[in-house]
């Protein structure tokens, strides 16, 4: 017992050591968004001279944190649940009915986990559909970009849902839209949380379709509306940090919240395939 | 497969996400191949096809050059440091250190910051006279490696490097955690009885186990960062001159001049360079595995 | 948890729903004005209260990062048909060309407005006879802005010729003082000192008839002695450690900082600067210490780089295009211009207006007075220097000049021929 001791000691100090250098950064941000702007642009560490809330009510004065988080979310929401039914619906075919075309779609599904997205096409796409500058055309790009993993999620999932229980609805007369929705669909709950995570991760933090496919800063996300922030305001880290810190906070909160969801759903994404 | 049968699993339930996938994903796919062989640019309305122009200039680039190379560079470098350091952070909590729950939610913490944000906040780190980098260094005596990190092609392409480690190495660890934690504990057992030391454990014991985890893990990571973008238009904008250019800040600074066409082509190198890398070894590995 | 995750996703939609319809309940006109992300918008501000307070109207300054991404994201907007109500561009006729002018712009050209504009600022804004763009803003000068406290304790005035200045760089560094400092990275990167340099240096040598020649892509850049030449004295002055050590990564924001402590002696820089010094440090250091002189040639102080002011755009397809024509004739009011030039001191372009200028501005119209002063090149041409930023970097990691050029004039003709300019 005893022996075992010393080695458990220096684990410890190393994996405390390797927190700080995550854990770091992030105080640092959090210390200097309350700095002043020459302060703040030393990045130091230590506790501010004064504490500058007001840089703080200054970003958020600005409408573009608000409106940035509402549209991330509202993005977000509406480009989880499309994809989430809809990419079951597609599995729920490609796992029980197996076959040439089935197969043939799952294959070009997952294509789409390879190649990266064509975007200069797509804006032309977009305009030519009038979906340019629109909450649809940008919930849309998000949906056919995170088709593919969440398809290849639900497939994999989908093998351990016993195929008795479609055969038991059948019995009972159930239309096969109801029994989809009704008998599979809830049987799916623990892909659907790994698969809402992962969905809304990814359209959180893309800035390559944003970028491109939304001028209208007025349906900004909030990633777009960071970049465009600290462009105006990089002679101020002060209130540069704020912003972040007003972005992080959030997520972060969460993340400590839901954490093991979060990181089983994550895992449980990558390691099935 | 019986008729019944048949009408319960129809076909167009497939519909909705692959009308969706086709028209959003294939067909700006399908016609970037036949915009990448146009003269398409912001002020001509009219498109003329004009063969392989676009790709003839490109290869004659410089900047295209060195951004494809770059790219690899980038590509390959992080995919390793990640792999090493996120199996190492694995390895280490698969032990029973005290507050090891603790310790995977913080080494994991930065890949739930955006990008974006990591970019930022080391523009801050690495700033030659006041970051936190070169202020440790500094204070550990090690004033001659207090380098401009991001602004000295030297070391430019290299700071980025690291910090998307930093920020991917965690999630790298978890994937290989669920790996180990699948191994049974009596393997671990019977090969230590068996006098086995920790090298050997881990070379015929562990590795072959977590083999599904390394193919996932790499694969990810060589097609991710392939795609690599924001993270370095916020730390170097592929700068400075064009020592940290990449694929896709080539392409933006094709968009940025209107040259649609020629941007599209270096898109579509961008696809090429993924399929030729990302196919074989993720052939190669799935072999690996079946081999162990 | 499923049930507190779908209750969590319903209070989403529930929210996203409700989002637009409160959007909609404002139904008052509210213009939307687009500005880069660099400019000083306090002028801005209160002429906008102005405007609220007398019409109701209100309006929203949007920022976009600033420089050659602007232009791209605006003619992307314009492109897709998504226009702002007004936004502000560099001044020239060459963005009538870019945004198709006689297709999509508010025609200024019969307006009462022109009559109270100065008429070499008329002239230029004119293309085959007509106005797109009303001037906003005042003239100013890239230049070399100096702090006079340290000159002062130096020993040194502004110079009289190249080798003055070389002097003053060589005094600054023996006194630890960074002589010039370019920022490189952030606001203004690196390409104040050549444009600068341009008009001592490369304007006598090729002559109007050169410019014109440029225009047509008649003469390659690459082919001009006298812009290698500038290219060169730049790139010797950071050989011979006149230039900040960190050359490649100095950032307005330490710049600003620097010059105001007093460890800069001259910076190559845009009037915005003085504003930002004006922020940082006070209106008293920017009047007493903030001096100013072109790039002066081996043998005179040598000729100012104007930097005309920019302008303001209406594009007339959108349906707020009268409103947003108003705003602009009520900011042209007199009383409105010189709350500009209240804010934003400078040489105005309205003849009823006044401003009180900073002494580094007077410096600046003394040259024009003398007719020592042109106008920036880049408001000459129609295609651009594009991407040359990254290409003075690459300069200064390798040195090697004629290979920038070369970049530079295959990127300009590039440019004009993707903007289908005759000639190219």
């Amino acid at each position: 017992m005893k022996r075992s001791n010393l080695p458990n000691i220096i684990l410890f100090v190393v994996c405390a050591a390797l927190s700080l250098l995550v854990l770091t950064p992030v105080a640092m941000i959090a210390v200097n968004s309350l700095k002043n702007s020459r302060e703040s642009a030393l990045f130091g560490l230590n506790l501010p001279k004064d504490f500058v809330w007001k840089n703080y009510a200054f970003v958020l004065s600005k409408p573009a944190v608000v409106r940035g988080f509402l549209n991330t979310i509202l993005i977000a929401v509406a480009a989880v649940l499309v994809t989430n039914v809809s990419a079951a619906m597609a599995a729920y075919i490609i796992q029980r009915r197996p076959g040439r075309i089935s197969r043939a779609i799952y294959y070009t599904f997952l294509l789409g986990l390879v190649i990266p997205v064509s975007i200069i096409p797509t804006i032309r796409l977009m305009m030519n559909l009038h979906l340019h500058n629109t909450y649809q055309g940008i919930i849309l790009y998000f949906i056919a970009v995170n088709l593919p993993f969440t398809i290849f999620l639900f497939a994999g999932f989908m093998s351990s849902v016993p195929k008795e229980m479609d055969e038991a609805a059948m019995m009972e007369g159930c239309g096969k839209l109801r029994m989809f929705f009704q008998i599979i669909l809830p049987l799916l709950s623990t892909v659907f949380v790994t698969s809402t995570i992962v969905v809304a991760i990814a359209v959180w933090d893309d800035f390559l379709g944003p970028f491109y496919l939304i001028s209208d800063y007025k349906k900004w996300t909030i990633v777009l509306n960071i970049y465009s922030f600290v462009s105006q305001y990089e002679t101020n880290w002060g209130v540069v940090f704020a912003f972040l810190m007003l972005v992080m906070a959030p997520i972060l909160a969460l993340y400590f919240a839901l954490q093991r969801h979060i990181i089983s759903g994550v895992t449980a994404g990558s390691v099935k395939g | 497969m019986t008729n019944v049968q048949r009408q319960s699993y129809p076909y167009w339930f497939l519909l909705p996400a692959f009308a969706i996938f086709a028209l959003m994903f294939l067909v700006p796919t399908g016609t970037g191949i036949f915009y990448s062989f146009t003269d398409w640019n912001i002020n001509t309305e009219k498109i003329n096809f004009v063969g392989l122009q676009n790709y003839r200039e490109l290869f004659t680039d410089k900047k295209l050059v060195a951004a494809l190379w770059h790219t690899l560079v980038y590509a390959f470098s992080v995919t390793l440091l990640r792999n090493a350091i996120g199996l190492g952070l694995a390895l280490l909590l698969n032990t029973k250190v005290k507050l090891r729950g603790l310790f995977r939610t913080v080494f994991f913490l930065p890949y739930m910051i955006s990008p974006i944000i990591i970019g930022y906040l080391f523009t801050a780190i690495y700033h030659p006279a006041n970051g936190l980098l070169n202020g440790a260094l500094r204070l550990v005596g090690l004033k001659f490696m207090a380098v401009d990190w991001l602004n000295d092609p030297r070391y430019a392409l290299l700071s980025t490097i690291f910090v998307d480690v930093w920020r991917t190495a965690g999630f790298s660890m978890v994937i290989y955690l669920a790996g180990l934690q699948m191994i049974p504990t009596e393997l671990f057992e019977s090969a230590s009885l068996d006098g086995a030391r920790y090298p050997q454990t881990f070379r015929y014991v562990t590795f072959p186990l977590i083999a599904p985890s390394l193919t996932i893990n790499l694969t990810l990571s060589l097609i991710g960062t392939m795609k690599v973008f924001v993270m370095i238009l916020v730390l170097t904008n592929g700068g400075p001159g064009y020592a940290t250019e990449v694929i896709n800040t080539y392409v933006m600074t094709s968009f940025s001049l209107g040259l649609y066409g020629q941007g599209t082509a270096a898109n579509m190198l961008l696809t090429l360079l993924i399929v030729l890398i990302g196919f074989p070894v993720l052939v190669l590995l799935r072999k690996r595995e079946v081999a162990l | 948890m499923t049930r507190k995750l779908s209750k969590l996703i319903f209070a989403m939609i529930a929210m996203a729903t409700l989002l637009p319809l409160a959007a909609g309940a404002q139904s008052k006109v509210t213009l939307t004005m687009v500005v880069p992300n660099t400019t000083n918008t306090a002028a801005y501000e209160q002429i906008f209260a102005a405007y609220k307070a007398k019409t109701g109207v209100s309006v929203e300054i949007q920022a976009l990062p600033a420089g050659e991404e602007y232009g791209r994201l605006m003619q992307t907007r314009f492109a897709t048909k998504d226009y702002p109500d007004l936004f502000e561009m560099d001044p020239g006729t060459k963005q009538y060309i870019k945004f198709r002018a006689d297709e999509t712009l508010y025609d200024w050209t019969d307006d009462p407005i022109i009559k109270r504009i100065a008429p070499s600022t008329v002239d230029f804004q004119t293309l085959d006879d007509k106005i797109y763009g009303i001037p906003w803003g005042s003239t100013g000068s890239y230049g070399i802005y100096y702090n006079k406290a340290v000159f002062k304790t130096l020993g040194k005035t502004a110079p009289a010729n190249w080798a003055d200045f070389v002097a003053i760089a060589k005094a600054a560094k023996a006194a630890g003082i960074i002589p010039l400092y370019e920022a490189v990275k952030t606001g203004w990167p690196l390409q104040v000192f050549s444009f600068a340099g341009w008009t001592t240096f490369v304007d006598p040598a090729i002559g109007d008839a050169g410019v014109r020649k440029l225009e047509k892509n008649e003469l390659r850049l690459n082919e001009i002695p006298a812009f290698a030449d500038v290219l060169k004295r730049q790139f010797d002055l950071y050989k011979a450690g006149y230039t900040q050590d960190n050359v490649l990564s100095g950032t307005y924001e330490e710049q600003q900082e620097l010059f105001g402590q007093g460890k800069i002696a001259m910076s190559a820089q845009i009037p915005a600067f003085m504003f930002a010094l004006e922020q940082k440090f006070g209106k008293q250091f920017v009047t007493d210490n903030v001096g100013w002189f072109p790039l002066p040639s081996d043998k005179d102080k040598g000729i100012a780089m104007l930097s005309p002011a920019g302008q303001i755009l209406v594009p007339r397809l959108t349906k707020n295009y009268k409103a947003a024509a108003d705003l602009v004739r009520f900011m042209t009011e007199t009383a409105n211009v010189n709350i500009l030039y209240k804010v934003l001191p400078g040489i105005p372009v309205y003849t009823e207006a006044t401003s009180v200028l900073y002494p580094a501005q007077a410096d600046v119209l003394s040259f024009v007075k003398a007719g020592k002063a042109k106008i920036n090149v880049q408001n000459r041409l129609s295609s651009s220097f594009t991407d040359y930023p990254k290409l003075l970097q690459a300069m200064f990691i390798d040195g090697n000049i004629q290979s920038v050029l070369t970049q530079i004039d295959e990127n300009y003709r590039k440019t004009g021929k993707a903007r289908l300019l005759p000639g190219f």
